[in-house]
């Protein structure tokens, strides 16, 4: 269906300030600011319907890209075409990445400070908690018969223990994991609990 | 011929350009080519990497804005740069194609998303796997990690809060040293 005449089309302008604003104000990735990001590009400004959102949110999940940033690029897209698709990137980009560089040039002028090198150490600990923690969870949240389970079961364990223990090329792994996985594992229906999820 | 820091800056460009490809049903796969790449050659070490990521996590917007960190580690300002404009110009042309030609593109990439979830789940427990290699930890810390990451499983404890208390943690231990 070609919707492209009900369409609202910004100025490149208006679209930098707009996702400049959403890159300042929205925390916690992208299905956290699903409730703001409504209230700005549905309820206010009118660019999207409610249905037109959660569709290109979940087109954003399946496309092989940070989420966020590439549901920005897409109702980028939408509001302005290719350039509006850079510039709403660009844009949503800029505020997080200038906090994360002020805080990293920080870091390095403190380099040697004893309590940063703890607080680092331990932030160290927090990061391989949440790796392991979000990799169980990715692992045990797909809904899959118990063929593709196994064969998943085969490809979560073999991914690190070819890398780690065989000294592997992680990519080489990973991109024969994917092309194994699309052959031998199949999407089965979701339940309410992996619905509720 | 380019130079050895032109030839770096485009070789961080690449990379987190092909890292991107990696984050196919929402996960983060990048995380684990960036660990293999940078901080498993000894580029980068495993505090200041898992530090930057750590940093993502508050930052507002997009949570891969930690890859300007990264870049900023492995080559100050142009680095982060390299990075910014790495993960941008595939966001880019994948997310307009994929506005484009929505419903065309969908079966393609339908066909590599059941597996997704399990080829990323081992991405990320390689990079959590080396980072622990990596760090030393004392016997004291692999119980509370086993502790954190059953609650980041079971209770999907908020990275925020888990980087926060993480950071309490440390000032609290190193108050204790002291």
């Amino acid at each position: 269906m070609d919707d492209s005449s009900q369409r609202k089309f910004l100025p490149i302008l208006d679209i930098c300030s707009l996702f400049l604003f959403l890159g300042c104000t929205c925390f916690g990735g992208m299905w956290a600011a699903m409730d703001r990001l409504h209230k700005e590009l549905v309820e206010r400004r009118g660019l999207l319907t409610a249905d037109d959102q959660k569709s290109l949110m979940l087109a954003a999940a399946i496309i092989p890209a940070p989420k966020f940033l590439a549901f920005a690029a897409m109702i980028g897209y939408r509001i302005g075409g290719a350039t509006g698709a850079i510039a709403s990137s660009v844009c949503i980009l800029i505020p997080g990445a200038g906090l994360v560089l002020v805080a990293c040039a920080i870091s390095i002028l403190a380099a040697d400070n004893p309590l940063l090198m703890s607080i680092q150490h331990f932030v160290g600990l927090g990061v391989v908690g949440l790796l392991g923690g979000n990799a169980l969870s990715i692992f045990f949240g797909a809904n899959r018969d118990k063929s593709s389970f196994l064969v998943g079961f085969f490809i979560s364990l073999g991914i690190p223990v070819f890398v780690v223990f065989f000294d592997g090329s992680l990519i080489v792994a990973a991109c024969i994991a994917m092309l194994a996985g699309s052959i031998f594992v199949h999407d089965t229906p979701p339940t309410d609990k992996h619905r509720a999820r | 011929m380019l130079d050895s820091q032109a030839s770096f800056l485009l070789e961080i460009l690449w990379i987190i350009a092909f890292s991107t490809l990696f984050s196919l049903g929402g996960g983060n796969g990048q995380l684990a080519i960036i660990q293999d790449q940078w901080v498993e050659s000894g580029v980068l070490s495993p505090a200041l990497f898992a530090w930057a990521y750590a940093i993502g996590n508050f930052a507002p917007g997009p949570k891969c804005s930690f890859v300007a960190g990264i870049g900023y580690f492995l080559a100050g300002f142009p680095g982060a740069l390299a990075c910014l404009v790495g993960i941008t110009i595939p966001t880019v042309f994948g997310a307009s194609v994929a506005a484009h030609w929505h419903d065309q593109l969908k079966q393609y990439v339908a066909i590599f998303i059941p597996a997704s979830g399990f080829v990323i789940a081992g991405m990320m427990s390689t990079a959590g796997s080396s980072l622990v290699l990596s760090l030393s930890i004392n016997y004291i810390e692999y119980p509370a990690l086993a502790a954190l990451i059953l609650g980041v499983w079971l209770k999907r404890w908020d990275p925020c809060y888990v980087v926060m208390g993480s950071a309490c943690v440390g000032w609290f231990v190193f108050l204790l040293k002291a």
